[in-house]
């Protein structure tokens, strides 16, 4: 995605790929040749239909699972060293916890885990206790929590340490809207304190809010990855106007019309609308969701396959 | 829909292996429950398989197996299968004899106790019950033996298995009369092994009981009463050991019985110069001042009773026949009758061991090759299986109750002279 | 961090509903243990004794086989480990570590039952002794080495097929210790050594059962003590280096 060599990436994937075993010893390919790199400070949104390879790929630069071929690195060193993990925080989708252990226990032992001197702990406690309003709930054991409430908790003890880097496998899974609104606040702010995010989600207009990134996977292949601001810049330009129309014109009631084409158009069209003598009323990018745009990547991506498929059966399957 | 039997489906699949295991386990509980080894009986409470199990045992592994089963709790396994074979037990008291289900040759106590004892061979109590339970439940002195013997090498320690085993082999095998050395040996050893001075102490005492039981036809003296009187307490009077102990208490009696109404016909004659008319004579208060310094009690082992009028009688010998006066020798007849048919049973087991010919009248008895001692007064001879018997008149009086005398026994026993 | 995780590990075993619930099942079948030295009339006491210890070591085992099963499994099935193993933390750390929480939990459970069994004992009159101590505290170590094999099957299979694979261990493990008597019935020497060699690969858990002569206050020699307690730890240690080294292979 980048070649910026002057910056260290904070998590590069080259050419990766990882097969695993299925029910029948079969080999099943979750991930071909992924490679894509996330740069300090950036926060990139991992979009992928179910079964593309998003929790495999986290899965992969967390250390649960290995065996893949190709270099994942973190900090631009290879994953392996459990050393390197001391700086990332994650949250694992539909996350479970130790049900007999309370919010204070379990931030203690896993902040022990990371590093966390006491005052440093207890600093950090306050902290997300304030963030994720978890204050009153601090002695209480986690098996009485809801989804939501453990979703609060996981993403607590997912910032819980400061993390440089944090990785969150749908964080917004099982939120009330207010809580999403405030989980959004919070990855801002861990933004803006210069934490690097990565993260899966299916709701893609969080990803457009909070994200300046995106990877699309599918199938275990990256379809597509770049900036949304250059994705956003692709989106068609609308432009509403009164008296004579140009040809290409949509007409509206009260004598208006309105017009949509593509950036690249806009010179000439402006032209052609001096040269109609029509007035124009109101330029405008017109929005396109993040989401039309990633259905419609993965379908085209789909008919490709299948056309693909036709004449040659080894294809991509679905992660574990 | 298609969803949940998606889901289904899997789930099964994902489950094999604990299906699998499953259906072995029950496979292996059927070919267990087949070949009657059925370690969970123990725990099914089944009305009607509750009655073969206690009737029979017929779940009792062999002792190896009952080793592989305990899984490390041999004491917990043996005390809860010896719990459940009361009920075998009680069964068997009331109809006698012993089930030999599943055990081969062996009855089912022994198959019982045989496990027990190899899975918890310190429990003392195993020994007790087996040799009870072969020797007088189901009749199997050498099963009896063989438990005991195991017993005291197992816990050469405890003093109340080697009485056990010595007076099993001095009544049950007559050893004291067919191999005296080797019973002897057996008692020595027994003094041997025991560690403590007291038990030392209690084991040569016990030994020296016995060479003088050795030698009981000389002795006048109630030495082995109190031990007799325990024996019988704790079985049965009808069971072969509580058999036993009624008798040789029965003829210990006696003897005391005749020795002391001697020594009163002696003091009779040292004091008038002649001997009595008659044995009642004897009852005489210059005699009796004599042998009994202190008051006779009015029950108990003596010969001797008040009667309401204050009158001291002798009273008839513990077979309920009168004590006799002859030749200035006072006799029991009932001794004399109870010998005698202690030396016919002692003649019948030679006639047996040796292989003497079977005798179809009481006059083959020319064909054995010994002399035939006159039969006392009120016996007859038969011929019963090729050999002798005795149809013995009943006594004038009621014998003894040896159970009732105890009671007064117990508050006032002369010890041996 | 294997202390970190073994004090949490040992944090949520203690508070854990199967392990408590066992606790309580124990307490209240030591009290009725009393009836069935009744029903036996002689020598109540000592019958009493095997009872206790019995049931001290088979739920100690039932502990042991579930808490460990559900140990792994629940890490693994509920993805609780993500958040461990997701910090700076090794495989190999957090299955010592966890095995290590697992087994001080279980001690405490088995010290727990042996101060009440011993109480127990003494209350109702039956001969408390040293024997009975070093007795417990070999229960103890045996249901220990449990958890290390009910660990090790979680690792390999699912939770009922581990717990099941556990408890024959359980079973063979205390067959071993009959090897001897069993061999006799076995003719080919070749057969007796295949037997032998195979009875290797299992621990012999009948070392263990010392409670069966300890109930008669039969002293153990140190020597046999620490032999034991060595041979115990040997094992353990071989249990816990198959599970990590499996672990660390291990898809999560």
């Amino acid at each position: 995605m980048h070649d910026d060599q002057a910056v260290q990436p904070v998590l590069s994937f080259r050419e990766v790929s990882f097969t695993y075993r299925g029910d029948w010893m079969q080999r099943i390919t979750a991930l071909r040749e992924v490679s894509f790199t996330i740069l300090p400070g950036q926060a990139c949104g991992f979009l992928g239909a179910n079964g593309a390879g998003k929790s495999t790929s986290i899965k992969l630069i967390m250390g649960l699972l290995h065996g893949h071929s190709g270099d994942i690195r973190l900090f631009d060193r290879p994953i392996g060293p459990p050393e390197l993990r001391r700086t990332v925080g994650y949250l694992p989708e539909q996350p479970f916890f130790y049900e007999n252990l309370s919010v204070e226990e379990y931030l203690r032992y896993l902040g022990r885990l990371s590093g966390l001197d006491g005052p440093r702990i207890r600093s950090a406690c306050e902290r997300v206790y304030e963030e994720l309003d978890l204050g009153d709930l601090r002695r209480r054991f986690l098996r009485s929590f809801s989804k939501g409430m453990r979703q609060r908790f996981g993403l607590a003890q997912a910032i819980f340490a400061g993390p440089d880097l944090l990785v969150l496998d749908e964080p917004f899974s099982g939120l009330d809207p207010l809580w999403r609104s405030r989980f959004r606040e919070i990855l801002l702010a861990e933004r803006s304190r210069g934490a690097t995010l990565f993260f899966s989600s299916h709701i893609l207009s969080d990803v457009e809010d909070i994200c300046d990134h995106y990877v699309i996977i599918d199938h275990g292949q990256v379809l597509e990855a770049g900036e949304l601001s250059g994705l956003f810049a692709q989106a068609p330009v609308q432009m509403v106007g009164e008296g004579p129309a140009p040809a290409e014109a949509e007409l509206l009631s009260g004598g208006h019309w309105r017009w949509i084409f593509p950036e690249q158009r806009r010179t000439v069209a402006l032209r052609t609308v001096q040269e109609c003598g029509g007035s124009i009323l109101r330029l405008e990018r017109q929005r396109q969701a993040l989401e039309d745009y990633f259905v419609n990547r993965v379908r085209s991506s789909h008919k490709a396959g299948q056309a693909l498929h036709a004449s040659d059966d080894d294809n991509g399957e679905a992660a574990p | 829909m298609a969803v949940a039997v998606t889901d289904g489906g899997s789930w099964w699949w994902r489950h094999r292996a604990e299906w699998l295991i499953g259906l072995l386990i029950a496979i292996q509980a059927v070919n267990l429950w087949r070949i009657n080894h059925r370690p969970m009986a123990l725990a099914i409470a089944h009305p009607t398989w509750g009655i073969s199990r206690t009737e029979h045992l017929s779940y009792l592994p062999s002792p190896l197996v009952a080793r592989l089963l305990a899984f490390g709790h041999h004491n917990t396994v043996a005390k809860l299968w010896w719990i459940e074979s009361y009920k075998y037990f009680n069964h068997r008291v009331e109809v006698g004899g012993d089930e030999a289900l599943g055990g081969g040759e062996r009855g089912s106590f022994e198959r019982l106790y045989d496990a027990l004892i190899a899975l918890d061979p310190h429990f003392v109590p195993f020994y007790f019950h087996a040799a009870m339970n072969t020797g007088s439940v189901a009749d199997n002195p050498h099963a009896q033996l063989r438990f005991l013997a195991q017993g005291v090498h197992q816990h050469p320690d405890q003093q109340e298995l080697w009485r056990y085993l010595a007076s099993v082999l001095a009544h049950d095998f007559q050893m004291e009369e067919r191999n005296p050395d080797q019973l002897l040996a057996i008692l020595i050893r027994w003094a041997d092994v025991v560690s403590e001075a007291e038990g030392e102490e209690g084991a040569r005492s016990w030994a020296q009981g016995w060479m003088q039981a050795m030698a009981r036809r000389q002795e006048r003296g109630l030495g082995q009463v109190n031990y007799w009187a325990g024996i019988l307490r704790v079985t049965s009077p009808t069971s072969p050991q509580g058999r036993i102990a009624d008798r040789t208490l029965r003829e210990h009696l006696t003897r005391y019985g005749a020795s002391q109404l001697q020594a009163l016909h002696d003091a009779f004659v040292a004091h008038f110069g002649h001997p009595p008319a008659d044995i009642s004579e004897i009852v005489h208060i210059e005699a009796l001042r004599q042998v009994y310094p202190t008051p006779v009690t009015d029950a108990g082992p003596e010969p001797l009773m008040v009667t309401g009028t204050d009158t001291v009688v002798i009273r008839h010998d513990p077979y309920g026949w009168p004590y006799r006066l002859e030749d200035g020798t006072v006799v029991s007849h009932g001794l004399r009758l109870a010998d005698y048919q202690r030396w016919l049973r002692d003649l019948n087991r030679m006639a047996r061991e040796l292989g003497w010919p079977p005798l179809r009248s009481s006059e083959d008895i020319k064909l054995w090759p010994v002399d035939l001692d006159a039969a006392p007064e009120g016996l007859r001879l038969l011929v019963i299986d090729g050999l002798l018997a005795a149809q013995v008149d009943d006594p004038p009086f009621p014998p003894w109750t040896i159970n009732d005398l105890l009671g007064a026994a117990e508050l006032h026993i002369p010890g041996p002279p | 961090m294997i202390p970190i995780v073994a004090f949490a590990t040992w944090r949520e075993c203690l508070r854990s509903r199967s392990f408590l619930g066992l606790l309580a099942l124990f307490i209240v079948f030591m009290a009725l243990s009393r009836l069935i030295g009744w029903i036996s009339a002689t020598d109540g006491d000592i019958v009493t004794t095997d009872v206790v210890f019995s049931l001290q070591s088979i739920i100690g085992v039932l502990v042991a086989v579930a808490t460990g099963t559900a140990l792994m499994h629940v890490e693994i099935q509920q993805c609780t480990l993500y958040t461990v193993l997701s910090r700076p933390v090794a495989r190999w750390h957090f299955v010592v570590g966890k095995f290590l929480g697992l087994a001080l939990a279980l001690l405490c459970g088995q010290l727990t039952m042996l101060v009440l069994s011993l109480l127990y004992l003494a209350l109702t009159g039956a001969t408390v002794s040293w024997p009975l101590v070093l007795a417990g505290l070999l229960t103890a170590q045996e249901i220990i080495i449990m958890a290390a094999i009910s660990l090790t099957w979680t690792t390999l299979s699912t939770p009922l097929l581990a717990a099941a694979l556990s408890l024959a261990t359980y079973a063979l493990g205390h067959a071993v210790h009959e090897l001897p008597s069993f061999l006799t019935y076995v003719r080919a020497s070749w057969g007796q050594e295949m037997i032998a060699w195979a009875a290797s690969l299992v621990p012999n858990l009948g070392r263990f059962a010392y409670r069966n002569q300890a109930v008669y206050g039969q002293e153990l020699a140190i020597g046999d003590a620490l032999q034991t307690v060595i041979y115990g730890l040997l094992w353990i240690a071989l249990l816990v280096t198959i599970t990590v080294a499996v672990f660390r292979r291990r898809q999560l």
